[in-house]
C-alpha cells in the first residue's frame, strides 16, 4: 500500500492538492478531503481498469469526495439555518475560510480573480480549474468530470462571463469609490 | 468581438498565473495520516454494526411480544397500526444507520443519479414543438404565405412517403390562416439534384413582381433545403415573364439571414415565421428584430421584447447567445424563442448554438450542451 501511495504522491499530490484547494479554498478542509481521497484511492487502486488515465481517474475520485464534501456542508448549513429561522443572511454562510498565504502576495486584479470564482456555479468552477490552473485539456476534464466535451465547452464560457461580469463589477465599484473619495 | 476574445484571453492567462498552493507536509506525514485514518476506520465500523443489531433485535422481541399478547387478548386495530408504525420506524433507524456507513463515492454516484432522474422529472411534456433536428432523409417541405402575405410559413413534413398534392390530408390550410401561391396546382417531380415543375390548368397567378418574388420564394423554402438550386419548368406560365429567367429555369435563392417571429393563426396555431422583407446583416441584428411585434399581421415577437442579447462567435460553427428578461423561465415563451433563435441562426450558417439564459433545462433542450440548428421548422408528422 505504501508503495502505491508514494507513486501516486510523487506523481500527482501537488496537482490534487492544489484542485482541492481551489474547489474549497481552506488548506485545513483541504489536507481533511486529500486524505479521504487517498484512502478510497488506495482502496480501490486493484480495481482501476486503466479505461481512463490514472491520473483522470484520481481526479474523478478527488471531484466525487469534494463533492460530498460540500454536500454535507449544504446539509449543515440548512439544519443550521432551520434553527436560526435565517433568510437571506444565512444564505450566504461559507465554510470557514481563510486567504492562504499565497493570496496576500497577489496583486489587485488577482485577488479580484480569485474572490470572482466564487460567483461561478459549482460546476463552472471546476471547468475553470481544471482547464486554466491544472491546464487539462478538454478531453480530460470531460473524462475527469464524467461529461461531453460540448458540456465543458459551454461551461467553460459561461464561466469565463461569469469571471468577466464580476470583474467588470468590481472595477466599478472600485472607481465609484475613488470618485467618491 | 475581437474585443470580446481578447478578454477571455487575457482572463484565461491571468487564470494560469494564480498561485500555486503547496501542501507544505512531507510525503511520511500525509501517509502517517492516512494509514492511522485507515486503522481508526476498520474498528469503527465494526463498532457501528454490532450497533445496528440493537434496535433490530428490540424491533424482533416487539414483534415477538405483540404477536404473543395478540394470540392471547383482543386488541383493537388502531393498536396495531401504531405498533407496526413503530417497528417500520425501528427499520428506518437501521437503515439509516446503514446508510450512514456506505461509501461516500457511492453516495456521491446516487447523488448523481438522483440529480439526473430529478432533471428528467422536470421535462415537461406539455410543450409544443416546431422544429426537429433529426437527420431525416425523407423529410419533404412546403411553404405558404401568411394572410397578408408579408411572411412565409416553411412546413416540414416527416413522412417519407409524403406527396406535394396530398397537403390537404396533413394540415387544413384555410384553418390555420395559411395561404398557397399555387403550388397544389403545380406537379412537381424530384430526380436526383433536379425539381422538373409542371403548371396545371388550374394555376392561377396574377403576373406582377410582387407575386413573382414571393413565388420564388416559396418555392425557395420548398428545395433549397433538399440542395436544389433551381427548378426546370416543363411549360410556360406569364408568371416566369416576371423574374429575370430564361428557359423556364427558375433559379432559387439560398435562404439566408432570415429572422423568425411566431405567425398565430386565428385557430390559435402559432408557426415560426421567416421575415424575408428587411435586410439583417448579423445574426445580432436579427435576434433584435425578433423582439418587435408586427401586430397588423398577426405576427408576434418570438425573443421577449426586454431581452437584453448578446452574441459571440465560437470557433466549430458554434455561436454563444446570451438573453436576460424576466419572461424567460420554464414556459412556452422560451421555448418558442430557443427554437425561433434555432432556426434563424441556421440562415446565418451557424451549426450550433451555446445558449445562456439563466437555465440549464427547458422541455426538450439541454442548455448546458450547444444545440445543432435546423432548417426543418413547423413540422407535421
Amino acid at each position: 500500500m505504501k508503495a502505491t501511495f508514494e507513486e501516486l504522491y510523487d506523481k500527482y499530490h501537488q496537482d490534487l492538492f492544489q484542485y482541492i484547494f481551489y474547489m474549497v479554498k481552506d488548506k485545513q478542509q483541504t489536507e481533511d478531503i486529500v486524505q479521504e481521497v487517498y484512502i478510497k484511492v488506495l482502496r480501490s487502486y486493484q480495481h482501476f481498469k486503466g479505461e481512463s488515465s490514472e491520473k483522470t481517474w484520481l481526479f474523478s475520485i478527488a471531484r466525487h469526495v469534494t463533492f460530498d464534501y460540500f454536500r454535507k456542508l449544504k446539509k449543515k448549513r440548512n439544519k443550521f439555518l432551520e434553527f436560526f429561522n435565517w433568510g437571506e443572511e444565512g444564505e450566504q454562510l461559507q465554510s470557514d475560510q481563510q486567504a492562504p498565504e499565497e493570496y496576500v502576495l497577489l496583486d489587485d486584479q488577482m485577488k479580484q480573480i480569485y474572490t470572482c470564482m466564487e460567483h461561478c456555479s459549482y460546476d463552472q468552477k471546476q471547468v475553470i480549474i481544471l482547464r486554466f490552473i491544472q491546464d487539462f485539456n478538454i478531453k480530460e476534464t470531460a473524462e475527469i468530470l464524467d461529461w461531453t466535451t460540448s458540456k465543458v465547452k459551454t461551461t467553460q464560457h459561461r464561466a469565463l462571463k461569469v469571471l468577466q461580469q464580476c470583474m467588470m463589477t468590481s472595477l466599478r465599484e472600485e472607481e465609484g469609490d475613488h470618485e467618491e473619495s | 468581438m475581437k474585443n470580446h476574445k481578447s478578454n477571455d484571453e487575457q482572463l484565461k492567462e491571468q487564470l494560469r498565473k494564480l498561485p500555486k498552493i503547496e501542501d507544505k507536509r512531507t510525503k511520511e506525514e500525509v501517509f502517517q495520516q492516512i494509514e492511522a485514518q485507515m486503522k481508526q476506520d476498520k474498528p469503527s465500523s465494526q463498532k457501528k454494526r454490532s450497533f445496528i443489531w440493537v434496535p433490530v433485535l428490540a424491533t424482533v422481541c416487539a414483534a415477538l411480544l405483540i404477536f404473543v399478547i395478540i394470540q392471547g387478548q383482543d386488541f383493537s386495530r388502531s393498536y396495531d397500526q401504531s405498533t407496526s408504525e413503530m417497528a417500520d420506524d425501528s427499520d428506518m433507524d437501521t437503515f439509516d444507520n446503514a446508510d450512514d456507513e456506505a461509501s461516500t463515492a457511492e453516495e456521491s454516484r446516487e447523488a448523481d443519479i438522483f440529480n439526473k432522474a430529478e432533471m428528467q422529472d422536470n421535462i415537461k411534456e406539455e410543450y409544443r414543438y416546431l422544429l426537429d433536428m433529426e437527420d431525416t432523409q425523407g423529410a419533404s417541405h412546403m411553404a405558404f404565405l401568411t394572410e397578408q402575405g408579408q411572411h412565409i410559413i416553411p412546413i416540414t413534413i416527416l413522412q417519407s412517403n409524403f406527396s406535394y398534392n396530398q397537403i390537404n390530408e396533413y394540415i387544413d390550410l384555410e384553418e390555420n390562416d395559411l395561404y398557397d401561391i399555387g403550388i397544389r396546382e403545380i406537379q412537381f417531380q424530384r430526380e436526383n439534384q433536379k425539381v422538373i415543375a409542371t403548371f396545371t390548368d388550374s394555376f392561377e397567378l396574377q403576373p406582377s413582381g410582387n407575386n413573382y418574388s414571393n413565388f420564388e420564394k416559396v418555392l425557395a423554402y420548398m428545395f433549397r433545403p433538399l440542395g436544389m438550386k433551381e427548378i426546370q419548368f416543363e411549360n410556360h406560365h406569364p408568371i416566369l415573364n416576371e423574374g429575370d429567367i430564361s428557359n423556364n429555369l427558375v433559379p432559387l435563392s439560398p435562404i439566408e439571414q432570415v429572422p423568425y417571429k411566431i405567425y398565430q393563426s386565428n385557430n390559435g396555431a402559432e408557426w415560426l415565421a421567416a421575415k424575408t422583407d428587411g435586410i439583417f446583416k448579423t445574426l445580432t441584428a436579427a435576434l433584435e428584430e425578433m423582439k418587435i411585434a408586427e401586430p397588423a399581421f398577426n405576427v408576434q415577437p418570438s425573443i421577449p421584447e426586454d431581452t437584453v442579447i448578446e452574441t459571440e462567435d465560437q470557433p466549430g460553427g458554434q455561436v454563444f447567445v446570451s438573453l436576460s428578461s424576466a419572461q424567460i423561465g420554464d414556459n412556452q415563451i422560451t421555448v418558442q424563442m430557443i427554437e425561433a433563435i434555432l432556426a434563424t441562426a441556421f440562415t446565418y450558417g451557424y451549426q450550433e448554438v451555446i445558449f445562456s439564459i439563466g437555465i440549464d433545462q427547458i422541455g426538450k433542450y439541454d442548455l448546458s450542451e450547444p444545440i445543432q440548428t435546423t432548417d426543418q421548422i413547423n413540422i407535421i408528422q
